[in-house]
């Protein structure tokens, strides 16, 4: 399961390192490389973080082979967050193209999980 | 007269407690503490992984919504509708709940349909 989360939450919690995480935000950054090695730099309000288009699990085919994307487009992604030299980077399994989405269902929807999240850590 | 489907979080999947029913004609169901009942559902998901053997007819999707994710399975002419589908696609599975033999539950659909982010993001501001 894919657990929804803000940028900073995985950089700072050294747990969430090896976890299938999903985060939504915007892309600032397109960092040239090979096919799958290119990286693409994701930011929301808490921060940003470098998303590799490179599978970390490639044994089902994934949904980014041809994608193409711009800087300034919203996007849903969801990888797992591993360790690098360069630091916490998200290896990417599923993208979803948020660019035709109102913000503010958007905005909802986060704050929706945002309570979510809050009541189970309460529960704990 | 057919049961509703209620639209839940899959979460709610994992936590209820599944009653298997005696009679010929009374639907097996899942006890919820917030939604009672539970025979069909409506789930609004992101597919992560899809198995098919087109040779057994047979294709198994899983289907996430953040809060959980559970199996939808289908088998002949179901399996061809699911085969469809692809990692990454935003689908409404309604269905009904049952569970293998390892006492997973998972969803037999009876409707599986590609539908956008802006539907599952709405299912979830109403109804979660």
């Amino acid at each position: 399961m894919y657990k929804l989360k803000k940028i900073n939450e995985i950089k700072n919690e050294i747990n969430e390192v090896d976890e299938k995480v999903a985060l939504i935000g915007k892309v600032v950054n397109i960092l040239e490389g090979v096919g799958n090695h290119e990286k693409i730099e994701l930011e929301d309000e808490t921060g940003s973080i470098l998303i590799s288009k490179r599978s970390y699990d490639t044994s089902d085919t994934s949904n980014n082979e041809n994608m193409e994307f711009k800087v300034g487009g919203k996007l849903m992604v969801l990888g797992t967050s591993k360790l690098t030299p360069k630091g916490i980077n998200i290896f990417m399994d599923i993208f979803l193209d948020l660019n035709d989405t109102d913000s503010e269902l958007l905005a909802c929807f986060q704050s929706k999980f945002g309570e979510l999240s809050s009541k189970d850590k309460v529960r704990d | 007269m057919r049961l509703t489907a209620k639209r839940i979080p899959i979460e709610t999947l994992k936590s209820g407690e599944f009653v298997v029913t005696e009679g010929r004609w009374e639907p097996n169901y899942l006890l919820s503490e917030k939604y009672g009942k539970v025979s069909r559902v409506a789930v609004y998901g992101i597919v992560i992984s899809k198995y098919s053997n087109m040779l057994k007819d047979f294709c198994s999707l899983t289907v996430d919504d953040f809060t959980g994710d559970v199996r939808v399975i289908g088998f002949k002419g179901m399996a061809k509708t699911l085969n469809n589908f692809n990692k990454g696609d935003v689908v409404l599975v309604v269905g009904r709940l049952k569970k293998d033999l390892k006492d997973n539950i998972y969803i037999f659909p009876e409707i599986v349909k590609k539908t956008t982010p802006e539907m599952f993001f709405l299912n979830v501001v109403e109804n979660y």
